[in-house]
């Protein structure tokens, strides 16, 4: 893969296979036995993804619900396993950042600072620097070693964003995710961090419904369209395709 | 079968450190939530073998050499192994949160997951060898040996996690089957008598089950009167890292599809 390209998909293709009647329990194998087979239901949730996305590229992806953005993103992280002659390249560390990322709800903030921290490959001693800043920015001094599951959904976002804003992470996958986060000044405090620190020499992939933001922040866009690639371009072309074939 | 695929088991210094704080983490929220922490690790065990020594010494009228001794150093190895499997078959639901969002191996969840059985497992063992000393038993050379044990251990909580969590999407009874097998092997492990009669009678079961040979080891290390056999320690050894090379590769196989079913 060249040095320039942080992300690199070619024929990527994942299908999901299930049955109708589940058969997951040990009764449910054997009472199958006698009830014949069951359609294997196959869904095709991408078929044939080629995209070649450079690092410190802004990249885009849109689509109506079920059009395939979040398992693109899966596929991405390595969470999923893509059809076979898909070939997925990655360059460097890679976060996702959705609601609940990484956290678990048992857990104070300190310690998923620190799981979250280390997992994305920081020291303890980087993490122990970091640590008050993460806090400060997230406004949770007085809840730093309260469990997460007793936070409301604004304190679990604004933690979600301060560790993505602090953690280094080459790839960022943004899920449907910024711009609401939390109170108008903290919007407006990590719109600040985020167009100033974060854009900075990151390759963002970022799924989003919010047209508007797509617009501001995107160098490309990827239409996706029932697992398939409509159309990949600058955003103004991809959004007015976008509005025409769906307004049509 | 790659050489890569193995070489990704041996951890970086951030990786050591990582597994250390996911071990830590799981070892807190198990214990430190609770009133008395860290003490349940040893009270369980405690009181079971306490139970088992009243029906045994006082109602069965069983005699033998340091009873409470010799029932406290099975209950811990067995309960060790015990714990980590059936607490790892959950394991990769019960870490999807990081599965879907990090990008790391997931290798170290059963790093983790180990490390921290075996925290409580350190400090039980510990207080079985304390516990000893203080009875009067001697401190020999053969104490040396006991991280070979603690190594098998190691590997065969490791494999039994791997299979059982891999399989856990696939056949969600597994818990049930599970816990019976551990019931079974709770009876059967030499945890109550010593496992003369199994080589004597059905020696092909002792090959089967390790933890006959690792309980019999354990007391044969810490309690004078009874015997220590290498043979069994390096059977028991070889056959936890074969276990243990079969549970990898059927996760490294499985894995992914494992986590779809989720």
């Amino acid at each position: 893969m060249d040095k320039d390209i942080a992300v690199k998909l070619v024929n990527v293709s994942k299908t999901f296979y299930y049955r109708e009647v589940t058969n997951n329990t040990i009764r449910q194998k054997v009472t199958g036995l006698f009830r014949g087979k069951h359609t294997l239901r196959k869904i095709e949730a991408l078929s044939d993804i080629s995209l070649t996305i450079k690092k410190g590229e802004f990249f885009g992806i849109i689509g109506h619900n079920g059009s395939g953005k979040s398992t693109l993103l899966k596929l991405i992280i390595g969470a999923l396993k893509p059809d076979r002659s898909s070939i997925i390249e990655t360059d460097g560390k890679i976060l996702r950042l959705a609601l609940g990322m990484g956290f678990d709800m048992n857990l104070s903030a300190r310690h998923n600072i620190y799981v979250n921290g280390s997992i994305m490959g920081l020291t303890f001693k980087d993490i122990g620097n970091k640590f008050e800043s993460i806090i400060d920015f997230a406004g949770l001094h007085e809840f730093v070693d309260t469990p997460i599951k007793f936070y409301s959904s604004g304190m679990v976002s604004r933690l979600a964003f301060a560790i993505a804003m602090h953690v280094e992470t080459d790839v960022l996958l943004i899920d449907e995710y910024f711009g609401g986060v939390g109170d108008k000044n903290f919007q407006e405090k990590s719109e600040k961090i985020f167009n100033d620190r974060i854009i900075h020499g990151k390759t963002i992939v970022f799924v989003s419904h919010q047209m508007n933001l797509i617009s501001k922040y995107c160098d490309n866009v990827c239409l996706l369209d029932e697992g398939r690639i409509l159309l990949v371009g600058h955003p103004d072309e991809v959004l007015s395709y976008y509005d025409k074939i769906y307004n049509d | 079968m790659t050489l890569s695929r193995f070489l990704e088991l041996v951890p970086s210094n951030n990786r050591i450190e990582r597994i250390w704080k996911l071990a830590q983490v799981d070892f807190q929220s198990r214990y430190y939530n609770d009133r008395l922490g860290l003490l349940w690790a040893l009270i369980k065990p405690i009181f079971e073998a306490t139970l088992y020594f009243i029906a045994f010494k006082y109602l069965l009228e069983y005699d033998k050499n340091d009873f409470g001794l010799f029932l406290f150093g099975g209950i811990i190895a067995w309960m060790s192994f015990s714990e980590a499997t059936s607490k790892g078959i959950p394991l990769l639901s019960v870490k999807s949160y990081l599965i879907e969002n990090v990008q790391f191996n997931h290798i170290d969840l059963y790093f983790a997951h180990v490390g921290s059985i075996f925290m409580a497992l350190f400090f039980n063992l510990s207080a079985f060898i304390a516990a000893s000393l203080f009875m009067g038993q001697q401190l020999t050379i053969h104490y040396l040996l006991i991280p070979v044990l603690l190594i098998t251990i190691f590997f065969l909580t490791m494999a039994f996690s791997f299979l059982l969590s891999t399989l856990q999407p696939f056949i969600k009874d597994i818990t049930h089957l599970w816990d019976m097998t551990l019931l079974a092997g709770f009876w059967v492990s030499g945890i109550f008598f010593e496992p003369d009669i199994i080589f004597e009678k059905a020696p092909a079961f002792a090959y089967l089950n390790p933890f006959i040979g690792i309980i019999m080891n354990l007391r044969g290390i810490v309690l004078d009167s009874y015997e220590f056999s290498s043979y069994w320690m390096m059977v028991n050894l070889i056959y936890s890292i074969i276990v243990f090379i079969i549970g990898y590769l059927i996760f490294q196989r499985f894995k992914a599809i494992a986590l779809e079913k989720l």
